[in-house]
């Protein structure tokens, strides 16, 4: 019998904030966190981002801050706000793993060695290794947690933290820890990034009056995906554990499916992605039917969200109706190796809360994206029982988690 | 205290946020908090705060008081006569 696995905590990092409450009342008013790059930052070419306000006093002495890139600080932050909202505290949580996704590791770091390692003069500093690498978050969560045991990380672009919070549920329903700190993070608005994404010809090219609307998923108006920078950290406890000591049980992480395309990096395949959907569902004991509300990957890509609709309506069927769907990353970004923790936060709110967040932007929806769309209005839903989080990556990753109502 | 001992201080006490009362010329850099590796990028800044080049030969210094003493022999070297 495997154990039941509750979400007791959420910590964010995110471009609405850092209060989960209030993160949650912005999106279901529809408020956008996004806004136009500094000009430093988007060379030449209007681009918009979600950039959070975030400053790394609060979390760290300046001794400590030495060799820790930005990503690193925000795991760091979103992890200790995870674990406060617990109830929890560092001696309560000794044998649990650490599951981190993270898409590219330190960019800052990295962008500062190249900028000097291509200068006149030549001086990279000795911390550019430690403060780059992609493991570098989730070992900077464990030493800050002193946390011994499975201290793992995923890099599958923007599948990496859906996988590494699907994973983590894994190890507490075979009973290999009672806790786990699982989420992502991710922080590469740097400008040698930001450029490589603006080559691809894959970012939204944002209305200059209204930069804040430039990520429109499911739109006929969409114009592709508006990069974001943050941290999610959610508290998975087994569920038992978490009644007994009276934890607020926020929802049941109940299922998760993994596929891969195996067909092209970039051009997602409703086959696989219908495929980790499936997984998911019988994994948690769901039907179709029985979930009210899906937070979409969408991210406002010509081909990415029809594709996802083509899957949803493949596996939900004749129960499509039932089924509510909505992107909010038009008002937080993709935040890549991030936007599964934060979504999955997200969806767990919508469960906790009995309310789904819409899609904002959205208001000449394409036809070819012809799924049950909440859009620009948020939905109050009592009976919501249960939610499932997409999250499609290139390189042709597919992750769902599916997560039930703890009432 | 001579002035280059005291731009020192004003490195370590502004990249770091070491109380400055704490920091003695005598003392070990690494009883700081600083490890070899933050070290060696504590001497980046001193570098560029007095436009010198340290060498890796002399790039290990024990305490402020060594890095004062190299600062000023770097510096000498770099005035022209």
């Amino acid at each position: 019998m495997r154990h039941a696995v509750a979400v007791t905590g959420i910590g964010l990092i995110s471009p609405l904030g850092d209060d989960h409450g209030q993160v949650f009342e912005w999106l279901m008013a529809g408020q956008s966190g996004i806004r136009r790059l500094p000009e430093a930052l988007e060379n030449g070419v209007p681009t918009a981002a979600g950039l959070c306000d975030f400053t790394p006093e609060r979390w760290f002495t300046k001794l400590q801050l030495a060799g820790v890139d930005r990503v690193s600080q925000m795991a760091v932050a979103a992890a200790e706000l995870a674990l406060a909202d617990a109830g929890l505290a560092k001696a309560d949580i000794a044998d649990a793993g650490v599951y981190v996704g993270c898409g590219m590791g330190g960019a800052q770091a990295l962008e500062t060695a190249y900028a000097s390692h291509y200068s006149t003069r030549p001086r990279v500093s000795p911390l550019s290794v430690v403060a780059s690498m992609s493991n570098a978050p989730a070992a900077h969560v464990a030493m800050r947690f002193s946390l011994t045991g499975r201290v793992m990380t995923y890099s599958m672009a923007c599948a990496s933290s859906a996988v590494a919070i699907g994973e983590a549920a894994r190890s507490i329903r075979h009973r290999e820890a009672t806790f786990a700190i699982a989420g992502g993070a991710e922080a590469l608005l740097v400008p040698g990034v930001i450029r490589a994404w603006q080559s691809m010809q894959t970012l939204a090219t944002p209305d200059l009056e209204r930069p804040h609307t430039a990520c429109r998923p499911f739109s006929s108006q969409r114009s592709g995906l508006v990069l974001g920078e943050g941290s999610a950290f959610l508290i998975l406890e087994e569920l038992e554990h978490a009644r007994a000591r009276g934890a607020t049980v926020y929802a049941e992480l109940s299922g998760y499916g993994m596929s891969c395309d195996a067909s092209h990096l970039t051009r997602p395949d409703p086959a696989g992605q219908a495929r980790a959907l499936r997984m998911a569902l019988n994994d948690a004991g769901l039907y179709p039917a029985d979930v009210g509300y899906c937070n979409a990957h969408g991210t406002a890509t010509q081909v990415g969200d029809p594709t996802e609709c083509a899957a949803l309506k493949e596996v939900w069927g004749d129960d499509l109706h039932r089924l509510r769907v909505s992107s909010t990353k038009s008002m937080h970004g993709h935040l890549l190796g991030a936007a599964g923790a934060l979504e999955a936060a997200i969806t767990v709110l919508a469960l906790h809360h009995k309310q789904m967040p819409p899609t904002a932007h959205c208001e000449a929806p394409d036809p070819e994206c012809d799924v049950p769309l909440i859009r620009d209005r948020s939905v109050a839903t009592p009976m919501l029982e249960a939610a499932i989080s997409n999250s499609f990556a290139f390189g042709g990753n597919n992750a769902v988690l599916a997560f039930k109502s703890a009432n | 205290m001579s002035a280059t001992l005291n731009t020192l201080q004003d490195l370590i006490v502004e990249k770091y946020g070491v109380d400055r009362a704490e920091l003695r010329p005598e003392r070990a850099l690494s009883e700081y908090g600083l490890d070899s590796l933050s070290q060696v990028e504590l001497l980046f800044s001193v570098e560029e705060a007095f436009n010198i080049s340290i060498s890796d030969e002399h790039a290990h210094v024990d305490n402020l008081g060594a890095l004062a003493t190299l600062v000023d022999q770097l510096v000498a070297e770099a005035t022209p006569a």
